[in-house]
């Protein structure tokens, strides 16, 4: 009997667990106050960047947890994503240019299925600094949580 | 008779148990988490602010020689002129005569970027130019 309760339990446990990795950060580089400054999400090296390994064809959802300012000891500057500002590929290694799925919106829950090289996901974003933006360097951090699809 | 119930009881509660803690484990273990920084400098304009703004060039030293830093921004687009007329300008900006990216790099200071203006199309002395950036994403 207990060699069945294991089995019962060991059952429901799953094994294919995904494992994100941050890549690249954000990267806005230099900004002026009162100028808006664009982040696509296609410029390498600028764009966040994230990976996720696991067994190919397995469905997972995406969830990203975005900030609405980066800080900067108790400054503000205000950071925005659009409905376009995501884009995710299972191809390895990943194509930025051409991604299989593209114009994702990374405020919704996202869904993408894994391929040989698990996947690749990239975000743009805008800041828009006033015109009496407090010079520093602001950050902000970005989680990404990926979940199996239907658990 | 009663001892194998209880057995049986105790079996149960246990399976019970472990498929509680089992459904909260697969929820752990089943999603994942990374997080990456979101990064931007704010740099003070220095002298030169969003367009129009009226800026007196140096002299640096060689009358060919008008230097001009201007904002290192992908966004903006920019255009100058020197008492009213359009003034030609270059990223050119090495003392060597090296251009390109290199010499770019080299010269980055404070997210500023030089630019040469066009000896022939400014006037000699101090002259007063009007900077004009213009960001097309806004």
């Amino acid at each position: 009997m207990i060699v069945a309760l294991a089995a019962i339990v060991l059952g429901r446990i799953p094994c294919k667990a995904q494992t994100p990795t941050g890549i690249n950060d954000l990267t806005f580089g230099n900004v002026l106050p009162g100028v808006t400054k664009t982040i696509s999400k296609r410029t390498a090296g600028a764009a966040a960047e994230y990976s996720v390994t696991g067994n190919a064809g397995d469905q997972v959802l995406i969830d990203f947890a975005l900030p609405t300012h980066l800080k900067d000891n108790g400054n503000s500057l205000l950071i925005t994503f659009t409905a376009t500002d995501c884009a995710i590929d299972s191809s390895d290694p990943g194509d930025q240019s051409s991604p299989a799925w593209d114009d994702q919106d990374p405020r919704n829950t996202l869904s993408a299925t894994l391929g040989s090289g698990g996947l690749i996901i990239w975000l743009g974003a805008r800041t828009q600094p006033s015109a009496l933006q407090t010079a520093g360097s602001y950050t902000a951090e970005i989680v990404l949580t990926v979940s199996p699809a239907g658990t | 008779m009663n001892i194998k119930l209880s057995i049986n009881i105790v079996c149960l509660a246990t399976a019970f148990l472990l498929l509680s803690f089992s459904d909260s484990a697969a929820k752990r273990a089943g999603s994942a988490s990374a997080s990456i920084q979101a990064t931007a400098r704010v740099v003070p304009s220095q002298g030169i602010a969003v367009s129009p703004v009226e800026v007196a060039l140096p002299d640096e030293g060689s009358e060919n020689d008008w230097w001009l830093w201007i904002p290192d921004n992908e966004d903006l687009q920019i255009s100058i002129e020197a008492d009213g007329r359009p003034v030609e300008s270059q990223l050119l900006t090495d003392d060597r005569g090296l251009t390109g990216r290199s010499a770019l790099e080299r010269h980055r200071h404070n997210g500023l970027i030089p630019h040469r203006l066009s000896f022939d199309s400014l006037p000699e002395g101090t002259a007063t130019c009007t900077v004009t950036l213009t960001n097309p994403s806004n």
